[in-house]
């Protein structure tokens, strides 16, 4: 779902221009190749009709379900960092309570290679199973059929925003994006989107990769249009935003991996709330005073997208991780990792968010306050960016 | 005259030729059907979006990005392996200096990259102590992540490789054609422009060609130093394997459809190019 850049994935054809130029010219730069997950000999076997009624197959209550997981032995999950929203934890309790296996291939897959891992494996006993995508990415795996119409015990928990009506997709937690600023290279902290644009954070302020490719940047860009005018209808203002960062000096685009942020290279960053925990150990180790504040004028909330596959090989240890994700067991490990889980009111009934966890998040009427882009309005906001991003931002 | 082949070059060509029909023109092909099959019926559409709007400025930056790193390159390369070629002491400097450039004419991509930040970053070794000595390189205008910090980069692995396509041409001129030269009256200037440089000028532009196709389709290299630049080899990348675009891999195909053309022709000019420069030294 997101992207690293030691784990750069370049598919095979556009890999064959550059062989062409590399083998052409003795070329000295090569793009790294693609890495196709190797298939191990799957110990089980594939459940003998996978797809039809297999909900039905797997039972109604969890506890029906995790017996024919158990039986399964193993889900293959892809795309799930370990740092990110804390997905390490929650992968650790499904492993310790379920008692299944849980490998994740290519962690740092972006969610166009989620679709292609789903493609190019289906029917090997190593596919993926359940996704975790960029809600633009889920009509074009709803249309290719890879979507299991499968709707968690907790269905009716879950906000409608957050769920596809069919049951195709949940979306089991979001993120704030928010502006994290190392303290202690650049004291003077900016609270809000006008603040970057301070002289005194010139070379500063860093976008979390490119809009046009990175779901986080994707972010800061609407989020930015929100605090200047704009809406989700209309994210131009945050195109000539960042335009004005841009002509300032004041924004840098590299990537903001943990190696980064580490070595000062990225004083501020742009990027979603759940991303800096997994950093705060590294960062308090390096001495860094690390704070992670919501701008005050531009909130942008942002989902991804859990799907069980279809015609996986392990159907109900499937459904149980995906049952796992919004559970409460779930939800508390997506909160320990700074995002906001989609059953939050939820818990907050319950009385299940206690003041540390609270702490750790932006406040309750900011959260409460969070609306999320409709399909067609992200579908437009992407064309937009697409075509405005280069020649105003990029190529300034 | 006519040759047959052997079974010696039959057992050698084989191999190679399978191997380049898989993996260089069965892909070409498959890509090339797709690129003219937008939306699965045949059509243009693609091909033509490929070259229009933000394509065409990323196809536009590319090609000054490859031009301008080739140029420079090509002439300090030239230079390097001119200047070498007369110099007879100390003995250790020459073939240092060829080691150093088959070494780094391939090195690239993240190391190369990661090594310039490390140094020259905005938070990098000599950038902090450019900034003791009172001179601030991040707000002098300079960034690695901008055009001419990406030339610069580039030029790291150019300039010697300019130097090992130079260096057999250079080192063919000899000295006794300056002297015969000098002795029919001949200034130095006339020498080199009427002799030395003629000789030097075809195996010069096929170098100059050469590096002009290998900065253009650099990819890791670009993409450590500005994930975001507005060049080709990234653009594919928006396209195939982000985030955020989708559904738009046609027109990645007719991108690199584009791409491939443009180093088609960049080779068949080369090849042309050294036909040329062999002939010279023939006669």
């Amino acid at each position: 779902m997101r992207r690293s850049f030691m784990h750069v994935a370049v598919p095979a054809i556009a890999a064959g221009a550059m062989l062409l130029a590399a083998c052409s010219s003795g070329s000295s730069d090569s793009g790294s190749s693609s890495a196709a997950p190797e298939s191990s000999a799957a110990a089980t076997s594939a459940a003998a009709s996978p797809d039809a009624g297999a909900g039905d197959q797997c039972g109604t209550t969890i506890d029906e379900i995790a017996a024919k997981a158990k039986e399964e032995g193993k889900v293959n999950l892809i795309a799930l960092p370990d740092t990110w929203a804390n997905y390490r934890g929650i992968i650790d309790s499904f492993v310790e309570k379920y008692g299944i296996e849980a490998p994740v291939m290519n962690p740092d897959a972006s969610s166009a290679d989620e679709l292609t891992a789903v493609e190019t494996l289906r029917g090997q006993p190593d596919m993926p199973e359940v996704l975790d995508i960029g809600p633009s990415f889920v009509q074009q795996a709803k249309d290719a059929g890879y979507l299991e119409a499968y709707k968690p015990v907790v269905w009716d928990e879950i906000p409608a925003s957050l769920k596809g009506e069919d049951g195709t997709w949940v979306g089991s937690y979001y993120g704030v994006l928010a502006i994290a600023t190392n303290a202690t290279i650049q004291p003077n902290v900016p609270k809000s989107w006008a603040d970057l644009k301070k002289p005194e954070y010139k070379g500063q302020v860093t976008i979390n990769g490119d809009p046009r490719e990175a779901g986080a940047a994707f972010a800061a860009v609407v989020a930015a249009a929100l605090a200047n005018g704009g809406s989700y209808d209309d994210v131009m203002p945050g195109i000539e935003y960042f335009s004005e960062l841009k002509k300032l000096g004041n924004l840098q685009t590299i990537d903001v991996t943990e190696a980064a942020v580490l070595s000062g290279e990225v004083p501020i960053a742009l990027d979603w709330t759940y991303n800096f925990p997994g950093l705060r150990p590294a960062l308090e180790e390096a001495g860094f005073d690390f704070q992670v504040i919501v701008p005050s004028d531009g909130v942008y909330g942002g989902y991804y997208a859990q799907s069980v596959v279809t015609e996986a090989p392990h159907p109900c240890a499937a459904r149980l991780w995906l049952n796992h994700l919004v559970s409460d067991e779930g939800a508390l490990g997506y909160l320990e990792g700074g995002a906001i889980p989609a059953r939050y009111a939820a818990l907050l009934e319950k009385g299940l968010i206690s003041d540390e966890i609270a702490a750790n998040l932006p406040p309750a009427e900011t959260i409460a306050a969070i609306s999320f882009p409709t399909q067609e309005q992200t579908d437009k906001a992407k064309a937009l960016i697409t075509e405005n991003w280069g020649p105003m931002v990029a190529d300034q | 005259m006519r040759r047959r082949f052997d079974t010696a070059t039959v057992i050698v060509a084989v191999p190679f030729l399978a191997f380049v029909g898989l993996f260089l023109f069965l892909p070409v092909i498959g890509l090339a059907i797709k690129a003219f099959t937008p939306g699965g019926s045949f059509g243009f559409s693609a091909m033509q979006r490929a070259i229009e709007g933000s394509y065409r400025t990323a196809f536009i930056n590319s090609l000054a990005l490859a031009a301008t790193s080739a140029i420079l390159g090509g002439l300090l390369g030239l230079l390097l392996a001119l200047s070498l070629r007369s110099l007879q002491r100390p003995k250790w400097l020459r073939s240092t200096v060829d080691s150093w450039s088959a070494v780094a004419a391939q090195l690239g991509g993240i190391p190369l990259a990661f090594a310039f930040i490390a140094a020259i970053g905005t938070q990098g070794v000599i950038t902090k102590v450019l900034g003791l000595a009172g001179f601030d390189l991040p707000d002098s205008g300079f960034s690695l992540s901008e055009f001419w910090g990406l030339v610069l980069v580039y030029l790291y692995f150019q300039i010697p490789l300019m130097f090992l396509v130079m260096m057999p041409a250079v080192g063919g001129l000899k000295n006794t054609w300056a002297e015969a030269a000098s002795i029919m009256g001949a200034s130095p200037g006339r020498y080199w422009r009427s002799v030395a440089l003629p000789l030097l000028v075809p195996s010069f532009l096929g170098g100059l060609l050469l590096l002009f196709v290998n900065s253009f389709a650099a990819y890791a290299t670009a993409y450590v130093l500005n994930p975001g630049a507005q060049i080709v080899p990234l653009q594919i990348r928006f396209l195939l394997q982000g985030n955020v675009i989708t559904g738009e891999q046609d027109l990645a195909y007719a991108i690199v459809l584009w791409t491939i053309s443009l180093l088609l022709a960049s080779l068949l000019l080369i090849a042309i190019l050294q036909r040329r420069t062999a002939k010279w030294a023939a006669t």
